[in-house]
């Protein structure tokens, strides 16, 4: 095996490549292939390389969660959902899109969540081979890096093997991004599933397909009726798809895409607000985004921005639209949206600026780099300090913490001030983000139990508690009662239990019940000894800064709340 | 801070979404319509939300709402990608873009300043409009339910409510919040709004050499529409100090400033009737009157009418449909004004060549009746007669009124179709239309609220008249006496075919005659002015034309009258109110304008009657007497801690009922129906049985647990129910039915009657507050018996029928 380095791939973005309806570019970018002598066996380029081992990566940190990860946030809602529609009672809960229909398909076979897990783990497979294929408007390294990025993501892998009605989107949103990125006019049949699959996805391929028509509708472009039809016949089989719920009955007019984008400024996806952790898991990746758009503006003002790269602004701009618009709610799905297209933007400007930082002056930087560095370490050791025993220390401490901040800026702002050796200051921004990101990915992709994300969970004790109620139904007689507050909770944990009773007055003849601790206990019951909870959550440590810097040096320091039920048995029959 | 400045920015994404359709629309204003932009996004948007709500396409919630602003972007890219002129017009017209978006922030934060220190949605018919706010964002269901009367659809004019939910609901904003913040939009919208249309007016009237004056225009239009108010305040400043002059306040009608004769045994009670009956001296503690509310005559200056001006519904608050509908109206106006200044034919295929101006038309034209019925009327009118005037210019009468017939009808037609749904749902109090028989406004009445506007809209004459041939002139004001006398006719054949016309010539009375002759003459000259101009082909038309619209409005008022409920007591109550409220928008841009017109001609010395426009600007300097007076009054009467929170007073004063309001809102579905006291007061009777003792039911706390959730009740407010369904007996028999079952409910002597009760009410939840503790005082049963105690915190509980249900897991 031999590799080649790096470089010899195109590290410049060969951007040209139009979107749908638009005249495709005149030139071609070179597209690196792998090297083959004649005589020399199967060669391995060191792209080649680079994308098997991104692609594991990207891979096994989705794998673990499959089986680790508790039932949890927008995942435990629609997993209770696609249970109801299993057993032919499809409530609220259950919104058609494609993967919920799957979901519901899966759980006839298991009852299991890992096999609807299993079924969004395969479609998250495809995504490094999307990657892959945007090799042309983003560069190999670029994709490559892009690729990295979304792997890292601690939303995008929450979102990578949960069995939430999400679970297809987003590999639809980039495998949608590689089409309307084409430079050849789609297949009419690729045209229309591509619609269905947008129609009957939740809603994170929606930014894009708002940023995508309205580009189009803004250049003028009228998209002809060959190239509309199949669009319109796609999504509308997706909308009497969705309507008549894949088969479980008419519910009316339904497009799942904007329903669980209603749902998830009404929903409960997690414990914690978009902000809050968007302030935990997405500031480098957010902050790298942000260098891309600045960069792709001065490229603009100069008149040679790729028609890619506006695409991946506007749907940038859109995903950050929902993203503050929903920053007060609870749901990860718009940082997951937005950790798209800033990928896909900050891959081949991180490229560019890599390239920069090595061509830079380091004649400066190589000696006050490390000070800053160093500054900065000192800085944290005192910070996180306070931040364990919860108190900002003495005016000493501060003033010694301001002068090291103080100090770091200072050779920060000395290398930035010479303009050959200010691309050198990537190195401390690389340094400084990867300690937050990596704890951040490892945390999720490990199912960390203090972790935010997913939250709310379902706890395994609900299911100790759901085995303990079918026995003591089976033995004593008499129905499982639960009362009101917890019977969306109890959907998950207790199915295959029989049939239960949502009650919020005990039957004289119940068996055991469930019951609010906060309510006078069941008469005539006694209470199964233990601390009972049907729901946990995980707070983000976003109180304050010593708060998270608490948490970030010390994860099992986060908050976990468990909401109690009391759980009763009736002592004879 | 942090929900002012969300809303104040969806307020802004709205608008800025809206430039490009505005480019298209409004290219020949000088700032290609950004002023217009406020109304015009908020309007494509708000039908966006209710169509698509209708359809099922849109979910109800925060989502739904983000979506049809998603939507109006969409619509926004395909009109730039139609206008080849976009990017030119967007750098031409990027500073006048800024000056509206400046314009509306100072004014947004403003009137935020003003109503933090009177947030409270309190008194009045506030509860009301509250109720429809949380309606239109609540309901599960579009068109949207009445939370007053549970089972039914809203049947009024709310599409000021989906709009001001909308903007709630991107700014994610709590409703009481968004309450106030709606006014504070509608304020900073309808300013951008005149200030547009009228500098775009004045400019083209002015011409290059005099056009800095249209900044004039603009500014003066924005102070007369939102801050002039009646000059009867001049005269409550001086009672209030003590300075009053018998023969002139009686000269200017204000007797009742006067204070009343004592009380003693040779007084005539009548001599009390029209006099100050308040606190003898001093009035007031400050510099200004300090007396409760005193601003509120100002809206009652003709006797049994109200005389309500923009100002005025500002400072009290009321939410109305005809406040919220300011901005479209005036965006209507722009559009009149637009298409006005258009160059080519306008006919039936110019909507195949332009469908989506038709369409766009259609949604605005539409939304002037859903907004406020009173307005389609109107302004489709002066719509209809701008394109009527413009083909006029491009054609002969006989070619220009069937291509304008062409033109119009199918956007009517279409303008009624796109709110199909509304219509179907919608019961107008409109009952007939009616020579007006009674007693004619006063002179002075008519001077202190008009006088200003009027003789400013009048200055138009000065600019009309100062060149033409003296033939013309003639000839314009010979053709011109139809206007007012067309009216007169109609007037007296109405009387006459109902056999009042002896009557009503004598009721009207002298003071009547006077004020009507007046009119007329201004409607006359108004009209003349416009006539000259129009055959000179002059641009400065416009100013004239509303002018008299304004003034045929107010001419109008005094001659006809709409019959509604109102009818027995007040009959020209309403038609009044609407139509010189009308006026008052017309007025203001016409007036601002014209005055603007002549200072520029006394300044460029083109002629000495503009200087009659001088006389005219110290009037219009005394109507901000009325605002700052006022002002101060509403502002120094507050001793709360300021806020935006309309329900901030009641979580103060009644922390239980406030945290009862927030418990229904997390923990009930937005379909769910909850009982709450009918607001009839109950009491024991002599045989001990529970008898009504005051079935007054309007304008107090009742249904307030619906209005402030969304949730709806059996019963709300009675009377208000009456007016917007009918006062017919089907009508009085289901609401008089429903209060009984409420109140059988709450005075349940066998508590197994509760639950049958609440199921035949479609209820699941019951509520005991404040007012359920108050009107039925010791005389409730014990709930706890056979409803569930959901939520209780002091007084307030929320009870739930039991909750029995079988479900299966496999």
């Amino acid at each position: 095996m031999t590799t080649e380095p790096l470089q010899d791939a195109t590290l410049e973005p060969a951007d040209d490549a139009p979107v749908i309806g638009a005249r495709p570019a005149g030139r071609t970018a070179s597209v690196p292939t792998p090297a083959v002598r004649p005589g020399a066996g199967i060669e391995i380029s060191g792209a080649m390389l680079a994308w098997g081992v991104l692609g594991a990566i990207f891979l096994a940190l989705r794998l673990g969660p499959i089986w680790q990860a508790p039932v949890g946030g927008a995942e435990w809602i629609h997993l209770s959902g696609a249970w109801e529609a299993r057993i032919g009672d499809p409530d609220g809960r259950f919104v058609p899109s494609l993967f919920q229909a799957l979901s519901t398909l899966v759980l006839h076979i298991s009852s299991s969540e890992v096999g609807p897990r299993v079924a969004a783990f395969l479609a998250s497979a495809s995504i490094p081979v999307a990657l892959w294929m945007l090799r042309r408007p983003l560069g190999e390294a670029g994709a490559l890096l892009a690729l990295l990025l979304i792997a890292i993501d601690a939303p995008a892998i929450a979102f990578g093997a949960s069995a939430s009605a999400l679970g297809f989107d987003v590999p639809i949103a980039l495998w949608l991004f590689v089409l309307v990125t084409r430079d050849r006019a789609l297949p009419p049949w690729l045209a229309g599933a591509a619609a269905f699959a947008v129609v009957t996805a939740g809603p994170i391929p929606l930014p894009l397909t708002v940023a995508w028509a309205t580009i189009t509708l803004a250049r003028g472009a009228r998209p002809s009726r060959d190239a509309a039809l199949p669009l319109a016949v796609g999504a509308a089989l997706g909308v009497i798809a969705a309507s008549f719920r894949f088969g479980l009955g008419f519910d009316g007019i339904r497009i799942p895409a904007l329903d669980l984008f209603a749902a998830s400024f009404e929903q409960r996806w997690t414990s914690s607000t978009a902000m809050d952790l968007a302030l935990l898991y997405s500031p480098p990746l957010m902050a790298a985004a942000a260098g891309a758009v600045a960069h792709a503006v001065v490229a603009s003002r100069r008149g040679d921005l790729p028609q890619t790269t506006v695409l991946l602004v506007a749907w940038l701009v859109f995903a950050a639209g929902w993203f503050l618009a929903s920053a007060g709610e609870a749901t990860p799905a718009p940082l997951v949206a937005m950790a798209l297209p800033a990928a896909l933007l900050a891959g081949p400007a991180l490229v560019n600026a890599l390239q920069a930082m090595l061509r830079a002056e380091w004649r400066l930087a190589r000696w006050l780099l490390p000070m800053s560095g160093l500054f900065l370490l000192f800085a944290l050791a005192i910070v996180i300090h306070w931040g364990q025993v919860n108190e900002a220390g003495d005016v000493q401490e501060r003033v010694m913490t301001g002068l090291l901040l103080g100090g770091a800026g200072v050779a920060a702002l000395a290398v930035a001030l010479d303009r050959r050796s200010a691309p050198a200051l990537l190195a401390l921004g690389l340094g400084i983000s990867v300690f937050p990101v990596l704890t951040g990915t490892f945390g999720v992709a490990l199912s960390a139990g203090a972790e935010p994300i997913p939250s709310p969970v379902s706890p395994a004790q609900a299911r100790e508690l759901r085995d303990l109620a079918v026995a003591r139904a089976a033995s004593q007689g008499g129905p499982i009662v639960i009362h009101p507050q917890f019977a969306d909770a109890a959907t998950w944990p207790f199915r295959q239990s029989g049939d239960l009773t949502i009650a919020s007055r005990v039957p004289q003849d119940a068996a055991i019940a469930v019951w609010p601790t906060d309510l006078a206990p069941p008469e005539g019951m006694v209470p199964v000894t233990g601390a009972w909870s049907f729901a946990r959550h995980k707070a983000a440590p976003t109180t304050g800064p010593l708060r998270y810097i608490r948490w970030f040096t010390h994860r099992n320091a986060a908050v976990i709340t468990s909401e109690p039920a009391g759980v009763y048995m009736r002592t004879s029959k | 801070m942090a929900p002012v400045l969300a809303f104040w920015a969806a307020a802004m994404v709205v608008g800025a979404c809206a430039l490009p359709i505005a480019f298209v629309l409004f290219r020949r204003f000088p700032d290609a319509g950004a002023g217009l932009a406020f109304p015009l996004g908020l309007v494509l948007s708000g039908y966006a939300y209710f169509v698509l709500r209708i359809g099922s396409v849109l979910p109800q919630g925060r989502g739904g709402a983000v979506l049809a602003v998603v939507a109006l972007v969409v619509a926004a890219a395909a009109a730039a990608g139609q206008d080849r002129r976009f990017r030119e017009t967007a750098r031409r017209f990027a500073p006048g873009a800024l000056a509206a978006a400046g314009l509306f922030t100072l004014c947004f934060f403003a009137y935020v300043s003003y109503r933090s220190y009177v947030p409270d949605i309190a008194g009045t018919e506030q509860p009301m409009d509250f109720m429809y706010l949380n309606a239109a964002i609540e309901s599960p269901t579009y068109p949207p339910i009445d939370p007053w009367l549970a089972g039914e659809r809203a049947s009024y004019y709310y599409f000021g409510y989906v709009q001001s939910g909308l903007l709630t609901q991107v700014a994610g904003v709590a409703p009481e919040e968004g309450y106030n913040l709606t006014l504070a939009y509608t304020f900073a919208a309808a300013a951008t709004s005149i200030a547009c249309v009228a500098f775009a007016v004045a400019r083209w009237a002015l011409g290059v050499r005099l056009r800095r004056w249209a900044f004039v225009a603009a500014g003066v239009s924005v102070g007369f529409l939102l801050l002039a108010g009646s000059l009867s305040a001049v005269f409550e400043l001086a009672a209030a100090h003590g300075n009053y002059n018998r023969g002139l306040y009686e000269a200017f009608g204000v007797e009742w400033l006067i204070p009343c004769p004592e009380p003693t045994g040779n007084v005539n009670p009548a001599d009390r009737v029209n006099c100050f009956t308040g606190p003898t001296e001093p009035r007031t503690t400050s510099w200004y009157p300090t007396e409760f509310w005193f601003w509120w005559r100002g809206s009652r200056v003709i006797p049994n009418t109200i005389t309500e001006f923009p100002f005025f519904s500002f400072l009290l608050g009321d939410m109305h449909p005809h406040v919220m509908s300011l901005p479209l109206v005036i965006l209507s106006l722009g559009l009149a004004a637009s298409l006005w200044r258009g160059r080519s034919l306008l006919a039936a295929r110019t909507h195949l060549r332009r469908p989506g101006w038709t369409l766009a038309f259609g949604i605005i034209l539409g939304a002037l009746a859903f907004q406020n019925a009173w307005d389609l009327l109107t302004f489709a009118a002066v719509v209809g007669a701008a394109v009527f005037l413009r083909n006029l210019r491009r054609a002969p009468f006989m070619q220009a009124a069937p291509a304008t017939l062409g033109y119009l009808w199918p956007l009517m037609v279409l303008a009624v179709a796109l709110y199909a749904p509304w219509y179907r749902d919608f019961s107008s109090q409109a009952s007939g239309f009616y020579a007006y028989v009674g007693e004619g406004t006063r002179p002075a009445h008519a001077f202190l609220q008009f006088g200003p506007l009027l003789l400013a809209s009048l200055m138009a004459c000065t600019w009309a008249f100062r060149r033409a041939p003296l033939a013309e002139t003639r000839n314009a004001l010979l053709l011109a006496l139809w206007a007012p006398l067309v009216p007169l006719l109609g007037w007296m054949l109405l009387a006459s075919a109902r056999g009042d016309f002896s009557t009503a010539i004598e009721q009207r009375g002298a003071g009547g005659w006077v004020t009507l002759t007046t009119y007329a003459v201004a409607v006359w000259l108004l009209t003349g002015a416009f006539g000259v101009l129009v055959r000179g082909h002059s641009r400065a038309a416009v100013a004239p034309a509303l002018g008299a619209v304004g003034a045929l409005l107010i001419y109008g008022a005094e001659l006809f009258l709409i019959r509604d409920v109102f009818f027995g007591g007040q009959p020209r109550l309403n038609t009044v109110f609407k139509l010189t409220y009308q006026a008052w928008m017309l007025l203001s841009l016409a007036g601002g304008v014209a005055l603007a017109m002549a200072f520029a001609q006394a300044r460029a010395r083109l002629s000495r009657a503009a200087w009659l426009g001088a006389p005219v600007a110290v009037l219009a300097v005394l109507t901000l007497v009325y605002p700052v007076t006022a002002t101060a009054n509403r502002v120094g009467a507050s001793t709360a801690p300021t806020t935006i929170d309309g329900l901030a007073y009641v979580a103060r004063n009644n922390p239980g009922e406030y945290a009862l309001v927030q418990w229904l809102r997390t923990h009930t579905a937005p379909g769910d129906v909850v009982i709450e006291g009918s607001g009839r007061t109950w009491g024991r009777g002599q045989d001990a049985r529970p008898v009504v003792t005051n079935a007054g039911v309007d304008y107090g706390e009742s249904g307030r647990i619906s209005a402030r959730t969304g949730r709806a009740t059996p019963i709300g407010w009675y009377f208000h129910e009456v007016q917007w369904r009918g006062q017919t007996e089907d009508t009085t028999r289901e609401l008089t039915y429903r209060q009984d079952l409420v109140d059988g409910i709450y005075l349940a002597t066998d508590t197994r009657t509760i639950i049958p009760s609440m199921r035949e009410a479609g209820a699941e939840y019951l509520v005991v507050g404040t007012i359920e503790n108050s009107r039925y005082a010791g005389l409730m049963p014990r709930f706890d018996e056979v409803l569930d105690p959901v939520f209780r915190m002091e007084n307030a509980t929320v009870y739930r029928i039991p909750v029995l249900e079988q479900v299966r897991t496999e």
